[in-house]
């Protein structure tokens, strides 16, 4: 691929990689917008999301990715559902769904999320 | 026009089969809405929750629409809906979103820098002194991802 | 190139104005290397006898993966966050803007007095060797802490003595388990150590072990976050017995700080102890001062962690009612997952209060922490 400009230019769709380069489970962070967009492969879906945490200001995109924890008959009273689906910031581990760029429980923040599709092979984000 | 994202509990009793779920959600995305919905078979009876994305900004109303939808999509009452938040596609309501959940108006305003977005965002001098900058500084940083600068006038 | 590399290549650089002191740094020893220092035979026998488990009591989010650290601090081959002084660089003087960070090494202690003094005289030597070192303080933005054993005043006031006059100590460091409190005369060695070298005596909040883990007056708590009012307790005793003890009094140039123990809290303090001082002085005549003025000229608390409500304007009416910049320093706690990011938390503090917060404070109350630092390329602006 090309080097990438510092950051890709707004309002267009940006080929940002090939499908097989985010393997399911994996993401990459490309320079689109003031700090980046992690771009997360979901058991085969794919979801934009800027690399920054509402919180303080944390990399995002550098966190872990797990699931959410619910209360069950399982032991130890807990289970974990949806694995994958929430990346959590680095920092102080504030938790966010990828695909909404949100938490429900701090309903005031948004993390901007960015259309992507996959088109031959390509995948491809609109920022 | 802003997106929110409704969640909804569609048995909180957690006494409906795995495949009335997954028919009540097939029937909601056949109508033409957007629904983000989780493997049943793996999430505790009493937590099975989906995720409506609706156009607007009233979460009440929104909230009440889609149990009532839901409902219906499951041919049994029960589905509750749950808290609401809202995607952020970093368009100037979903600034204007953001800052007034923080109980402020503002305007907005765009430049640019090269490449580089410049937002700057001006709230009224009279409530400069209750403005949590900080706090206010990075939520909107993360629901635009460009540069935000807050002004007082 | 290395950092190191191209800072050999590059021109004498210019000054630029120190404008944050970050008042809580972690650096954590590498494994194996603080065995090195400690001697024989305490060595064998309390240090490497114990295989050491994991005794944090604390469930931190993710514990399991993130250790309550930041998790982007560990190193690129799974070293603890803290333990490579090139990347505490980067991700705090370079990328989130603390100019110097002094440092706050835990590290442990034990029941037995001069055993502890053994173990902080290895964490002076192991902070000389390895961060304060010309290779890895190639930059002079790190100051380190003489820590000291509280409970062995001799030794405690032996190694102040030792490590006085080092270029970048900044402080002397000691616990607050212990018991008597602090204002017991069988302490008086320490402080007086202390401040024949103009040196300041910090505190960071830490958990003893066994009768010193801070208990509640009402019995082992059910979460873990209760130990954050202990903690606030366990330092509000100090105060007190700083204050009535009269340590002041003996020791009148004697600062003290108080690390990562809040500080909101100090202000109904003071309205009771400047109330009781009123209503008793005649009972206590070598107490010559109103309370809140000892704590305004003696005592200092950092910012971190910071309680800050909904609505700013109640904390900004906190900070004018206890004139926080008399008695607060900025502090990030780097690289733990509680980390204050300088650029965040400026815009809380009144903007009369911000510059001797982020930094006068510091410069006046540390020795070795100069007005001005040679510029590095790329560093953050904080403000």
């Amino acid at each position: 691929m090309a080097e990438q400009p510092s950051s890709l230019p707004r309002g267009r769709e940006h080929v940002v990689c090939t499908e097989d380069e985010i393997p399911p489970g994996t993401h990459k962070v490309f320079p689109i917008g003031r700090h980046g967009v992690g771009v997360y492969n979901v058991n085969g879906a794919f979801y934009a999301i800027a690399n920054y945490c509402p919180h303080e200001g944390g990399p995002l995109c550098t966190g872990r990715v797990h699931g959410r924890s619910v209360v069950s008959d399982a032991p130890g009273g807990a289970s974990v559902i949806r694995d994958g689906e929430f990346v959590y910031c680095p920092w102080h581990q504030w938790g966010f769904e990828i695909a909404t760029g949100t938490t429900a429980v701090k309903p005031e923040w948004s993390i901007r999320t960015y259309p992507v599709r996959v088109l031959d092979h390509k995948v491809i984000v609109t920022a | 026009m802003r997106t929110a994202v409704i969640r909804v509990n569609l048995n909180p009793a957690g006494d409906l089969p795995d495949d009335q779920l997954a028919a009540a959600v097939e029937d909601l995305k056949s109508s033409g809405l957007e629904v983000i919905a989780p493997d049943f078979g793996q999430v505790p009876a009493h937590s099975r929750e989906i995720e409506l994305l609706l156009p607007g900004e009233d979460t009440a109303a929104l909230s009440a629409w889609a149990a009532d939808r839901c409902a219906r999509a499951l041919g049994a009452p029960g589905p509750v809906a749950g808290a609401a938040t809202f995607l952020s596609r970093g368009t100037d309501e979903d600034a204007l979103g953001v800052v007034s959940a923080f109980g402020l108006t503002a305007t907005v305003e765009r430049a640019w820098n090269n490449d580089q977005e410049i937002v700057t965002i001006t709230i009224p001098r009279a409530d400069a002194r209750r403005v949590p900058e900080s706090r206010l500084h990075t939520a909107l940083e993360a629901a635009l991802n460009a540069e935000v600068r807050l002004l007082y006038a | 190139m290395t950092t190191l590399e191209s800072r050999l290549q590059a021109p004498a650089a210019k000054k630029v104005p120190v404008r944050v002191v970050d008042s809580d740094v972690h650096p954590v020893p590498k494994p194996g290397v603080i065995a090195e220092y400690v001697p024989e035979p305490i060595r064998s026998k309390y240090l490497l006898s114990h295989p050491h488990g994991d005794t944090i009591n604390y469930d931190a989010p993710d514990y399991a993966h993130a250790k309550a650290m930041r998790v982007d601090a560990f190193t690129p081959d799974g070293g603890f966050p803290g333990s490579d002084p090139e990347l505490a660089f980067r991700q705090l003087i370079i990328e989130a803007g603390s100019d110097i960070g002094i440092l706050e090494p835990g590290g442990r202690t034990h029941f037995i007095p001069e055993v502890t003094t053994a173990y902080k005289h290895a964490m002076n030597v192991w902070q000389d060797k390895h961060w304060l070192d010309s290779q890895a303080n190639w930059h002079e933005r790190w100051r380190g802490s003489i820590c000291a054993g509280i409970e062995d005043p001799q030794g405690a006031a032996r190694e102040i003595e030792e490590w006085a006059g080092h270029p970048y100590m900044a402080q002397v460091l000691i616990n607050a388990e212990p018991r008597p409190a602090w204002g017991d005369p069988r302490y008086d060695p320490v402080w007086a150590a202390a401040v024949r070298h103009g040196l300041p005596v910090s505190c960071h909040l830490s958990r003893g072990y066994h009768e010193e883990l801070p208990m509640p007056p009402v019995g082992f708590p059910s979460y873990n976050h209760d130990f954050m009012v202990t903690y606030s307790l366990l330092a509000a005793n100090q105060v007190m017995s700083m204050v009535f003890d009269g340590l002041f009094e003996r020791f009148p140039t004697l600062k003290i700080i108080l690390v990562e123990h809040a500080f909101s809290w100090i202000l109904p303090l003071m309205w009771r102890m400047d109330a009781i001082y009123s209503a008793r002085k005649g009972d206590m005549p070598e107490i010559r001062r109103k309370p809140s003025d000892y704590v305004k000229d003696h005592i200092k608390f950092t910012t971190q962690p910071l309680d800050y409500p909904e609505d700013k304007l109640e904390l900004t009416r906190a900070f004018e009612w206890m004139e926080a910049d008399k008695i607060l320093m900025f502090s990030s706690d780097y690289p733990h997952w509680t980390f204050d990011d300088p650029r965040w938390l400026v815009k809380h503090l009144p903007e009369s209060m911000r510059d001797a917060v982020m930094h006068a404070n510091g410069i006046e109350t540390y020795v070795t922490v100069p007005t001005h630092v040679t510029a590095l390329d790329g560093k953050a602006f904080v403000y």
